[in-house]
């Protein structure tokens, strides 16, 4: 399992206790290797998000296990493991607004605290068709264009797993599937894992591990 | 001669030597109905002739102060006998040391207090800042400054986090260092005291243009202002801390809900 970018072992979660306890996940299980595109859909309150932010050490667990490229995840390490193990892609690009689309990746590029990012900055926004733009302030992108960046913003640090939480909702159906496509191309070129939650069917198909959330547990369609 | 005004605009002080002649401020001269030098007024029904117009004599408590002769100065002020006095200033020898000099008046003179130039000086500045409401006032008003500007500074910074929750919830769940955070938000607070200083600063400087013709003229030294500038500092890296007590409480998940 310590080849695994994404580990879920018996992941369980619930919300508040006694007569209030809402169960949200019950014993999910979702191992992802390196360079896998999944995608998760399931209905409104189905636990996606619950699942996602735990997959993204933002949420402790009430049970299970989880690691990130071979790393356990502790109370410890979540923090790190955030900033080192995964890229998020969020439904809103939440870039800084007042900074140029290159200070947005600079700063943090400067809180992974690595060295010599500049090569790797030119060569994101290259991939991503965002060179021209570099120096643009964020606030003026289009909806597209800033979730390009934040494409780009998850790959800087070359994570195990990029988490997508709705990635194309903000966006029209076309610049929905053209940030999909870079997210698929962005796994198999870096090698990294895919996992995006999304509510829109049709993107479906373009991925090659398919999950449905359900009632709290997870199964491979 | 002793004492007298710390400059002269036309004049000289020595007139004052010349029976019933007065030097007065050139701030009280619409106050006294004076235009020129040589012109001659009454002083409670006794006459006076200006010799002098001086500077930077501001009182903004008692009436105008009038130079004269000690002399003059009991004709003038009917309150008091020919042989009675209230004050009477000192002037020692180049060579003579003050201390020393004092020393052997109070010893000369015991009913009579004797003050040295400083202890007279302190003796003013605690009447007026202890035994009178203006040191109490002046006290509260920069408490009130202090507390109302740590207000405005952290309500701003505030309002800013607020407007940028989802910016911070997202450098939180990016996995942003607290010192990373740390600066953000203290760089902002840092920014806030620097236009709180520099805008201050014009401010005082404006006011203080204004005031430099009046009784009651502003004045900073050094050492006020470095305390201003320390107090602000600690003020607006106070409202900072509260601030990023808040960033660090934000929940990073809500980045999915925002």
């Amino acid at each position: 399992m310590t080849d695994f970018a994404l580990y879920c072992e018996e992941i369980f979660h619930h919300y508040g206790d006694g007569g209030h306890r809402v169960e949200v996940l019950t014993g999910v299980d979702l191992i992802l290797a390196a360079g896998d595109s999944a995608v998760l859909v399931g209905p409104s309150g189905s636990g996606k998000t619950t699942l996602l932010s735990i997959a993204g050490c933002l949420l402790t667990p009430s049970s299970g296990r989880l690691m990130l490229a071979g790393v356990e995840a502790t109370a410890g390490n979540l923090l790190s493991l955030r900033r080192e193990k995964i890229g998020f892609v969020f439904q809103h690009a939440q870039l800084l607004p007042f900074l140029s689309v290159r200070e947005n990746l600079e700063v943090v590029a400067a809180n992974l605290g690595v060295s010599g990012m500049g090569e790797r900055i030119d060569d994101l926004l290259e991939r991503l068709e965002m060179r021209e733009h570099a120096e643009k302030k964020a606030a003026v992108l289009s909806g597209g264009q800033r979730q390009r960046v934040s494409v780009a913003r998850a790959l800087l640090g070359k994570p195990a797993v990029i988490l997508a939480d709705e990635p194309t909702a903000a966006l029209g159906w076309e610049h929905g599937k053209v940030v999909v496509d870079l997210l698929h191309d962005a796994s198999r070129n870096e090698g990294c894992a895919l996992l995006v939650v999304t509510h829109d069917e049709r993107l479906v198909p373009s991925f090659e591990r398919k999950f449905r959330i359900q009632k709290g547990s997870i199964i491979e369609l | 001669m002793v004492g007298g005004p710390n400059g002269m605009v036309e004049g000289d002080i020595r007139e004052v030597m010349r029976d019933k002649s007065v030097v007065v401020d050139e701030m009280y001269l619409d106050l006294l109905g004076v235009k020129d030098v040589g012109q001659r007024f009454e002083i409670l029904g006794r006459r006076a002739e200006v010799v002098g117009i001086s500077e930077g004599v501001r009182t903004f408590t008692a009436s105008p102060f009038v130079f004269t002769s000690i002399e003059d100065a009991i004709l003038y002020d009917k309150r008091y006998r020919a042989d009675e006095i209230t004050y009477v200033m000192v002037q020692c020898a180049n060579d003579a040391k003050v201390e020393e000099v004092a020393d052997r008046m109070r010893e000369a003179l015991p009913s009579v207090e004797v003050l040295t130039e400083d202890e007279f000086k302190n003796r003013s500045a605690k009447y007026w800042m202890i035994g009178t409401g203006v040191g109490f006032t002046v006290i509260v008003t920069a408490v009130l400054g202090v507390i109302i500007g740590g207000l405005v500074v952290s309500q701003t910074l505030f309002g800013l986090l607020q407007d940028h929750r989802p910016h911070f919830a997202t450098m939180l769940a990016l996995g942003f260092r607290d010192r990373t955070l740390s600066m953000i938000v203290m760089l902002q607070a840092l920014g806030f005291w620097l236009i709180g200083a520099v805008g201050g600063g014009l401010v005082f400087l404006g006011l203080k243009g204004l005031a430099e013709d009046s009784p009651v003229p502003l004045r900073m030294n050094w050492w006020v202002l470095l305390l201003l500038l320390g107090v602000q500092l600690i003020t607006c890296l106070l409202a900072g801390r509260w601030v990023l007590a808040k960033v660090r409480k934000l929940d990073p998940v809500s980045v999915f809900a925002s």
